[in-house]
């Protein structure tokens, strides 16, 4: 798809995806590496 | 570098060579006219855009995190009986916690999670003398972990009550398991209190060496290991290199506490208040009959003796023939090293700890052959330490062949032991605890 065509003659269109592509871009990044990692190494208590 | 869907407005570097090469060419009067300003300007306008979205990222971010430090204040209490890893392993829930003057904050092991009744979280839920529990632990806590836990919290512990309550069963055999600590280790935990200001080189240095057994912990944090690494060498190049990598440090560390303020929010937010059906909570505002309670916890206590499946104790030595044996190997005990950093701890950071101990299992110990006598080596030590740090200690010592004080054969308080955990934790919020160091008979 050529998208310089189709943003042709649709500047406000083009820079709506444009920031919303960038907006998505970290978006995923902050959900992807941003949840807190509380992870141990594996544990069973075998007192109960 | 970044590729999309808008393939034709090149964001790398790539780009404005493009447009720098279109400049240059000379015009002639057959050549295309330059490039529109407009395209010169492609590489600007997607930095713009780049920044308006990461401004609005970090706006929603901030909003997390003010919605996260919002269900935090108003819903602490409902994480309480919880052992959600954001309670356990992040800062933020036991900072509010040890930040409020309505909470007393317990530090504990596996007592904590047998669902008895009168158990300490349930009995003060309602604040019923004017606070609330917040335990913190779960099987396996021991001191080192519970370190870390205290040293993530450096801040809040200047002149803050807290409990700290010690499963003998640790201190009685020369190495903890190693899953123990693993299994409860804290990374954040850990590099807020080598970060802290509020503590001595040597109790990080001396901390230090200890996490470094546990290889483990540090796996896949380059900052963790070479943090430990540097404050366990103590040399000034070692310092050097800590202050070369402060900011970075410092950098790693607000991430990680706001990723952890923002699970802590959705922990907190995915939890419903426990509505007290079965459980055994005092009301606000009733005079507590602590002689009616005592009779309530010792029949609650029977019940669950009865139900409970002990094994058979199995007689496997003499009378006395073992107690060199066990006091030599209570003497090597690694838990006690890892209980005194504790305690330098708690006195660096100006806390004001209780230590409670329970009794020891008179019964299993007499099978293995350790006698009254061989057992007064624990109460002794322990007196002796906390002694030396000026602090507070209640150990249950008379009741170590009382068959209703635990739940089981294992270091898990029943009904009747709360209920003597209950007395002595209002006592010690109110400044009504005894004198004597030593708990015999509180009733």
């Amino acid at each position: 798809m050529n998208f310089d065509a189709f943003f042709e003659g649709r500047p406000e269109l083009k820079r709506l995806a444009l920031f919303l592509y960038y907006l998505a871009l970290v978006l995923t990044l902050v959900f992807l590496y941003g949840r807190g990692d509380f992870s141990t190494p594996p544990f069973v208590y075998q007192e109960f | 570098m970044i590729s999309g869907p808008i393939g034709t407005l090149d964001a790398s570097p790539a780009a404005p060579k493009k447009a720098g090469a279109a400049d240059l060419v000379p015009t002639s009067p057959g050549a295309p006219p330059p490039a529109p300003p407009a395209k010169l300007s492609g590489g600007h306008s997607h930095l713009i855009f780049l920044c308006s979205a990461v401004l609005l990222a970090g706006a929603f971010i901030t909003g997390g995190y003010f919605w996260a430090r919002d269900i935090q204040e108003r819903r602490l209490h409902t994480a309480a009986p919880e052992f959600c890893d954001a309670k356990l392993h992040g800062v933020a829930l036991i900072r509010e916690a040890l930040s409020r003057p309505d909470t007393l904050v317990f530090f504990g092991s596996s007592e904590l999670i047998p669902d008895v009744p009168m158990k300490g979280v349930d009995f003060f839920s309602d604040s019923p003398t004017g606070f609330t529990m917040f335990p913190v632990g779960k099987a396996g806590t021991t001191a080192l972990s519970v370190l870390q836990k205290l040293g993530g919290a450096a801040e809040q512990l200047a002149g803050k009550k807290l409990v700290l309550s010690l499963s003998p069963s640790f201190f009685q055999s020369e190495e903890v398991d190693a899953k123990y600590f693993e299994g409860n280790s804290s990374k954040l935990q850990i590099k807020e209190f080598l970060w802290s200001d509020r503590f001595s080189a040597e109790l990080k240095r001396d901390v230090s060496e200890e996490i470094l057994k546990y290889p483990k912990v540090m796996e896949g944090d380059w900052t963790l290991e070479f943090t430990l690494r540097r404050w366990a060498a103590g040399s000034p190049s070692n310092r050097f290199l800590l202050t070369l990598i402060r900011p970075y440090a410092a950098l790693d560390r607000m991430v990680a506490r706001l990723q952890d303020h923002i699970e802590a929010g959705f922990a907190l937010n995915g939890m419903t208040a426990n509505d007290g059906a079965g459980r055994f909570r005092p009301k606000r505002g009733k005079a507590l009959r602590w002689d009616d309670l005592f009779r309530t916890a010792e029949q609650q206590s029977k019940v669950l003796a009865a139900k409970s499946r002990k094994r058979p104790i199995k007689v496997v030595r003499a009378r006395g023939t073992w107690d060199r044996q066990f006091a030599v190997k209570m003497r090597k005990a690694q838990e006690w090293r890892d209980f005194e950093l504790v305690l330098r701890l708690l006195k660096e950071a100006g806390a004001k700890p209780l230590v409670m101990s329970m009794p020891l299992h008179a019964d299993v110990l007499e099978a293995q052959g350790v006698s009254e006598t061989g057992r007064l080596a624990y109460g002794e030590r322990l007196q002796e330490m906390v002694r030396r740090y000026g602090v507070p200690l209640v150990y249950f010592a008379d009741h170590e062949s009382d068959p209703v004080f635990f739940v089981d054969q294992n270091d898990h308080i029943g009904s009747k032991g709360w209920w003597y955990y209950n007395k002595v934790l209002d006592d010690f919020y109110h400044d009504k605890l005894g004198k004597s160091p030593i708990a015999k008979e509180i009733p």
